[in-house]
């Protein structure tokens, strides 16, 4: 008879396969480094937060 | 609904038809907002936004249940088309979906290029039925795909159905509709124990794996933009209320948002929070966050919850902090993903600030969140 087990496995989340493609990614675009991201918009103003219960 | 408008919400009643299990309203039925109130509110909209401000205006019919209005709605929508036709006005109404008849559907689908019915739909008949109070056979969901494709749908996960959010999630994309998806932790139950962290996470993680392969789907639980996490922080007011945002009262005074008003708080609370600038963002801006959380330049968090809680608007509500930093990780997982099937999905200054936001998010709270994905397998 199979014994029936359960376990627990590490995820596949942030692996290291992806993480290294990630890094040869941002290598490619290294001459980025020194620009300063500016987000059009993070939040979803004057339409609520996510955790706003009333706004779409 | 058009980015950079004003929101101008007008609550038409307090009545609702529906008593769903995370609903903050108190219902009652001496609250109707009569027509020449209606009237006002639209005539204070047009003059405070559209003239004074030059502004375009979303407005947006609320409750209770707006439709149980229908009369209403149509007479403010006939005032504003007689009498402000050159303005840049749209309308809008959050529905549960259940009352609409064969001629308020005639009505709507008429109107429909400048009117949009947004549908609140938990998932599947199991979750919405269980949430919303046995309503999932009383709407005609196929009416509202039919009529405004791209109106994303109100998802609201309850202690319930966060054990089924990504089935109801996917439930919902099978029709073919965005999902606005994100209102999480509301409702009188604790969101802040580790059994709920596990049980979403390994929901969050589900959806990932299928947005990976589902690019077109849109739910804006997952659409954060990290890079901004690695912009400097500075002051800020996570929504628009009172600035982008007002509130008519079935009475007709006006308040910042839905929350803060009457319906949320009691007289002399409003009254002190009504005092406030709204206009300026270090009085809605928690140090602390700003200080030392690398999430806060994202961090959605409501101003009104935050007094609930702490009876100021500068000090966050921190205890949902922990399922942020989880939706974090999930999120940093999908954009990994997504950049590393397209490294073009995003402009290269955005690709460069996005991997390095993954890296941190990962850094900073994968060793203290990472066991809330873990995967359960069978062992053969």
């Amino acid at each position: 008879m199979k014994r029936v087990g359960v376990i627990y496995c590490f995820s596949r989340m942030f692996n290291s396969q992806l993480m290294e493609k990630l890094s040869l990614i941002q290598s490619s675009v290294k001459s980025e480094e020194s620009s300063v991201y500016e987000a059009s918009s993070t939040t979803l103003c004057g339409n609520g937060p996510t955790s706003c219960q009333n706004q779409w | 609904m058009k980015a950079n408008a004003h929101t101008a919400i007008l609550c038409l009643t307090h009545r609702c038809n529906l008593n769903c299990v995370y609903c903050f309203e108190k219902k009652d039925h001496t609250h109707e907002m009569s027509l020449d109130v209606a009237y006002h509110c639209v005539d204070d909209i047009v003059q405070t936004q559209c003239l004074r401000n030059s502004k375009a205006v979303n407005l947006n019919f609320f409750g209770g249940e707006p439709l149980l209005r229908f009369d209403l709605i149509k007479e403010v929508y006939n005032y504003v088309e007689e009498k402000y036709p050159r303005f840049d006005i749209t309308f809008f109404a959050s529905t549960n979906g259940t009352l609409l008849t064969e001629e308020m559907k005639k009505w709507f689908s008429l109107h429909k290029n400048n009117f949009c019915l947004g549908l609140s739909l938990d998932g599947a008949k199991d979750t919405q039925d269980h949430n919303r109070s046995n309503s999932f056979d009383l709407i005609d969901i196929k009416y509202f795909v039919d009529n405004w494709p791209n109106q994303y749908f109100k998802l609201t996960i309850s202690d319930y159905s966060i054990r089924q959010y990504a089935s109801d999630v996917e439930f919902i994309h099978s029709l073919g509709v965005g999902i606005n998806g994100g209102d999480v932790c509301v409702g009188d139950y604790s969101w802040d124990n580790e059994q709920l962290y596990q049980i979403f996470a390994q929901q969050l993680l589900k959806l990932v794996y299928f947005y990976s392969t589902h690019d077109s789907f849109k739910n804006s639980l997952f659409e954060l933009d990290l890079a901004a996490c690695t912009s400097p922080r500075r002051d800020r007011k996570d929504c628009g209320c009172g600035t982008s945002l007002s509130y008519y009262e079935t009475d007709g005074n006006k308040y910042p948002c839905t929350f803060i008003a009457p319906m949320g708080f009691p007289r002399h609370d409003l009254q002190e929070m009504l005092a406030t600038d709204f206009n300026n963002q270090a009085l809605f801006t928690d140090r602390s966050c700003r200080e030392k959380c690398y999430l806060f330049n994202i961090c959605r968090t409501c101003a009104a919850e935050n007094y609930l809680l702490n009876k100021r608007f500068d000090v966050y509500n921190k205890r949902n902090c922990g399922l942020k930093k989880i939706i974090a990780l999930a999120v940093a997982e999908l954009q990994a993903l997504r950049i590393a099937k397209n490294p073009h999905v995003y402009s290269d200054v955005k690709v460069y600030h996005t991997i390095e936001a993954i890296k941190t998010i990962k850094e900073l709270y994968w060793p203290e969140f990472g066991k809330y994905f873990l995967e359960e397998t069978e062992n053969p």
